[in-house]
């Protein structure tokens, strides 16, 4: 992975799209992200030696142990290990929703979010950070026990292999699902479409802060949904309800615009006012940078 | 308001039919799987009895929209009965050259003026100056100014005039007219030559009026030179060439005139003439060309008549080569047939030369009296299927049996021979129609003692019988020639017609009749179109004007005219009209009335033939304004949104 240099295939979607598995997608993202770093992302908060490792470029300098130099003409870093008794909780929708992908998009919003979500796993447990993964339909699902072992990695992974199949999802119910399993001063990341009434999830939201825990929303859309640029007349059929409808886009389409941007407005104030960090990700741009958002999160937290 | 073309109109309707219909099926099928529903159900249900409102709009505007370009296809108009003149009028002016009659040309010419002078915007009028054709002024028009300059210009005419077709093309031209009331005013002379082809039991256009205005003082007294021509072709220079001249006095009064005779200008001949009243006088005078060239005479005859061009007369000369006949055998004593086209070495008419291949091959007329050899036969049968002519002249033997059973003819010789007499000639006939006014001696006097009976097939034409009822003179087409039989051999023992005073005019006919084909003729009247080619330059004689003449071309003015082409040179005369010279006038109670319709007039819409936008205000542009609004409402309307 060293050897991949900052490049724009790394912001390809269409590319990530083409990658054979999940595994394969979340180390291209984790690569992507790291080679657009100037400098190691952690230091390790403890005192305690772990091993040795070759200088490279990026390290700080005062990492360097010059003593190890002097002996072997050789630049070393030490690593020392890092503690940190942090979760992170992920949690994907996997409603019917999710599953769209428009003409103009390379891939579902679910196999966006699931790529995302593979890559902070990896990223996690590249970093030793303690993850557990939910999915989140009627009520919150199959979520796992936090820890940051190669086992529960690849458990979390092997979840991940499974399709967006509930007819509809309660992010609200999810979230209250959560509140008693989750650990105080942990993060919990959402990947959803949010089609929900945002004064739902202000109670769940209000309780995870006051657990001190910080929480990322993730709103992955397809450009579509953003934007309903339709030309022709539309027989339209929902995902989830399977209802249908006829209409001329030419005539909803300033509705439209108005309700889903009011409606992304909700929840990103709802998320200022609940000093949550949100995102918008719409599924043809790049989610490397969602993992930068964490880490700045994650740094904060520091 | 009207429709010009109102096909257009229910064609586009029809095309509205299956558009709307299309319009209004148009619905998506296709499943279009889309998960943000919740924000499309407050929009789309919340628009939905409006958009249903505005697909309505949207559908009536497009309709809307065709039907205003399928208006403005259809042109319509509003007639501006504002502006339909009270009146429209047609004058015709008779332009034929008895108008010019010194006792009345310019009272009807200030008649003319007159009624001219009376029109203006709610009176237009349009001019006819009726001569061989009509001449139209360009539109009826209040302005009398240009009306009276359009006549000024055609006046006076010289060529002569029929009413009948200028008649029907006003009467035409005033059904186009929306005017109230419809008239058509003539101006002739009361002669009676101009209504011989008017039918008067086909009336005008209802509501048409028509009036003929007439001087006070009708007739004229008028002289005039009714005929000027060669009596023998010009074929050589310095050789004189008879003219004879015809002179007549039409009137009743009688006239001392001097005729004068000019060739380029020069007086060659001049006589003084009294002419008593109606007197008919010829005159021959002789005149030797120093050039073997194309050259015109004009002859003038002066005096105080009320009616000048007639009293001019031109004639061309153009060399001419004499015809050649090609003859064979020979005549027991005189050879009248000989002596008929060669009367004297200087008086010839034709250059007579024996039969051989070569004079038959160039020969304009063959003579065939004995049976030629079997090459100079076939020879004369080829020239004939061309379309030369040939004149037999029987003589009994089997060979000339044979010869004219090749042609369909059967001949065989009478049990008893008795005399003979023409018993029928066919003076309609053109070879025989000249001798119908010539007074010599009778044909029916003339005797035959030994004729043939003669069975002629179908297609040839028998012009002359004998008394026993067998063909005496008969013609034969043959393919593209003719063939001439005269069922004698012509000479004193098998008739007296040789010298009788109609043979040599005869036998001269009928080479003129023969020759006469191809000839081009040089003596034209006023009115007659010229035949010239591309190149042709024509040059006025009497003016050395020179122009290149339209086509087709007919001479403005008699005189003689030179036409150039690169490798020719021909000169023509153009002579007035001679039958408008005589004073015929119509008799007193003759009525136009019954040319005027009974019928009440109808005021009948304006169709695609007829209809003319200057009849009424359109509303082209409006419609074509109000179908962009249309369109351009609909697009914003609808936004490309059809449903």
């Amino acid at each position: 992975m060293s050897n991949i240099n900052l490049s724009s295939e790394f912001f390809d979607t269409e590319l990530l799209s083409r990658l054979p598995n999940l595994e394969v997608k979340a180390r291209f993202l984790v690569a992507g992200f790291l080679a657009g770093l100037h400098k190691t992302p952690f230091r390790g908060s403890s005192v305690e030696f772990k091993e040795y490792r070759d200088y490279q470029p990026g390290d700080e300098l005062k990492l360097i142990d010059w003593k190890a130099y002097a002996r072997t003409d050789r630049l070393h870093v030490k690593l020392r290990e890092e503690e940190t008794n942090m979760t992170v909780n992920l949690l994907v929708d996997k409603s019917c929703s999710m599953d769209y992908k428009s003409r103009t998009a390379s891939m579902t919003k679910w196999d966006y979010s699931r790529a995302l979500v593979a890559a902070f796993l990896l990223f996690l447990h590249k970093q030793r950070d303690a993850a557990s993964l939910g999915f989140v339909g009627r009520t919150l699902e199959e979520l796992t026990r936090g820890g940051a072992r190669a086992s529960h990695y690849r458990r979390m992974m092997a979840l991940l292999h499974r399709d967006a199949d509930d007819s509809e999802s309660h992010l609200a119910n999810s979230l209250n699902s959560l509140l008693p399993a989750v650990e105080m001063r942990s993060m919990i990341l959402v990947f959803s479409d949010f089609y929900e009434d945002p004064k739902a999830l202000k109670a769940p939201l209000s309780h995870l802060r006051h657990l001190k825990c910080e929480v990322l929303l993730f709103h992955i859309l397809d450009p579509m949904e953003i934007s309903f640029d339709f030309d022709e007349p539309l027989l339209l059929q929902e995902l989830e309800s399977e209802d249908k409808m006829r209409l001329s886009p030419d005539l909803v389409r300033d509705d439209y615009n108005e309700s889903i941007r009011r409606h992304i407005d909700d929840i990103s104030s709802l998320c200022v006012a609940r000093d949550c960090e949100y995102l918008l990700l719409d599924t043809t741009v790049s989610p490397i940078h969602a993992l930068g958002k964490y880490i700045s999160k994650r740094r904060f937290m520091q | 308001m009207m429709l010009a073309f109102t096909g257009f109109m229910f064609g586009a309707i029809g095309l509205t039919v299956p558009v709307i219909l299309h319009l209004i099926r148009r619905k998506p099928t296709e499943i279009t799987k889309f998960p943000a529903f919740m924000f499309l159900r407050e929009s789309v249900v919340a628009k939905h009895a409006r958009n249903n409102f505005r697909k309505w709009i949207i559908l009536l505007l497009r309709c809307l929209a065709f039907l205003l370009l399928s208006a403005a296809f259809a042109w319509p108009y509003l007639p501006n009965f504002a502006k339909i003149p009270k009146s429209a009028t047609v004058l015709l002016w008779d332009n034929s050259f008895s108008m010019t009659s010194k006792s009345y040309f310019n009272e009807m010419k200030s008649s003319a003026l007159k009624k001219i002078s009376e029109t203006d915007r709610s009176n237009p009028m349009l001019i006819g100056i009726i001569a061989g054709k009509t001449s139209w002024s360009p539109k009826f028009t209040g302005d009398s100014a240009s009306l009276a300059e359009f006549l000024k210009k055609h006046l006076p005419g010289e060529s002569g005039s029929r009413f009948d077709a200028a008649l029907r093309e006003a009467d035409a031209r005033l059904e186009e007219m929306p005017g109230k009331k419809k008239k058509i005013i003539l101006f002739t002379d009361r002669q009676k030559l101009p209504w011989r082809d008017v039918v008067f039991t086909h009336p005008l256009s209802p509501g048409v009026g028509f009036e003929v205005l007439t001087p006070k003082k009708t007739g004229f007294d008028n002289i005039a030179i009714t005929s000027m021509k060669p009596l023998s072709p010009f074929i050589n220079a310095g050789e004189k060439i008879i003219f004879s001249i015809d002179v007549q006095n039409f009137s009743k009064k009688q006239f001392d005139a001097e005729l004068k005779i000019s060739a380029n200008a020069k007086v060659v001949f001049h006589e003084n003439i009294f002419l008593n009243p109606m007197e008919k006088k010829s005159l021959m005078f002789g005149f030797a060309p120093r050039k073997l060239a194309p050259f015109g005479l004009n002859a003038e005859l002066v005096a105080d008549d009320d009616i000048s061009c007639d009293n001019f007369r031109f004639v061309s000369l153009n060399p001419e080569k004499l015809p050649e006949v090609a003859i064979n055998g020979k005549s027991d004593g005189f050879d009248f047939v000989r002596l008929a086209y060669q009367t004297s070495g200087e008086n010839k008419v034709a250059e007579l030369v024996p039969f051989s291949e070569k004079n038959i091959e160039n020969a304009d007329f063959i003579i065939v009296r004995e049976i030629p050899n079997t090459a100079e036969r076939k020879r004369i049968e080829k020239i004939v299927e061309n379309g030369g002519d040939a004149l037999i002249l029987w003589r009994d033997s089997p060979r000339m049996r044979n010869f004219l059973l090749h042609f369909g003819i059967k001949a065989s010789v009478l049990p008893y021979q008795h005399l003979v007499r023409f018993e029928t000639i066919d003076f309609d006939h053109p070879l025989f129609k000249r001798f119908r006014n010539v007074k010599i001696g009778g044909f029916f006097e003339i005797a035959f003692f030994s004729t043939p009976k003669l069975v002629m097939p179908a297609n040839s034409t028998i012009i002359a019988e004998y008394s026993n009822g067998f063909p005496a003179i008969a013609v034969l087409r043959h393919k593209k020639g003719r063939l001439f039989i005269i069922a004698s051999s012509l000479d004193r023992k098998s008739s007296n017609w040789t010298v009788h005073s109609s043979f040599l005019p005869f036998m001269r006919e009928l080479l003129r009749f023969s020759t006469a084909a191809g000839k081009e003729s040089s003596t034209f009247a006023l009115g007659q179109i010229v035949d010239t080619s591309r190149r042709t330059r024509i040059t006025d004689v009497k003016t050395g004007n020179s122009f290149s003449p339209a086509k087709p071309f007919s001479p403005a003015r008699a005189g003689n005219y030179m036409l150039k082409n690169k490798s020719d040179r021909k000169m023509i005369s153009v002579n007035v009209p001679i039958e408008e010279s005589k004073n015929r006038l119509l008799p007193e109670n003759f009525k136009t009335s019954q040319l005027i319709s009974m019928r009440h007039s109808v005021m009948e819409k304006a169709d695609m033939d007829s209809f003319s936008p200057e009849q009424g205000r359109t509303f082209w542009w409006i419609i074509l304004l109000f179908a962009a609004l249309v369109i351009l409402s609909e697009l914003l309307l609808a936004n490309r949104t059809a449903l």
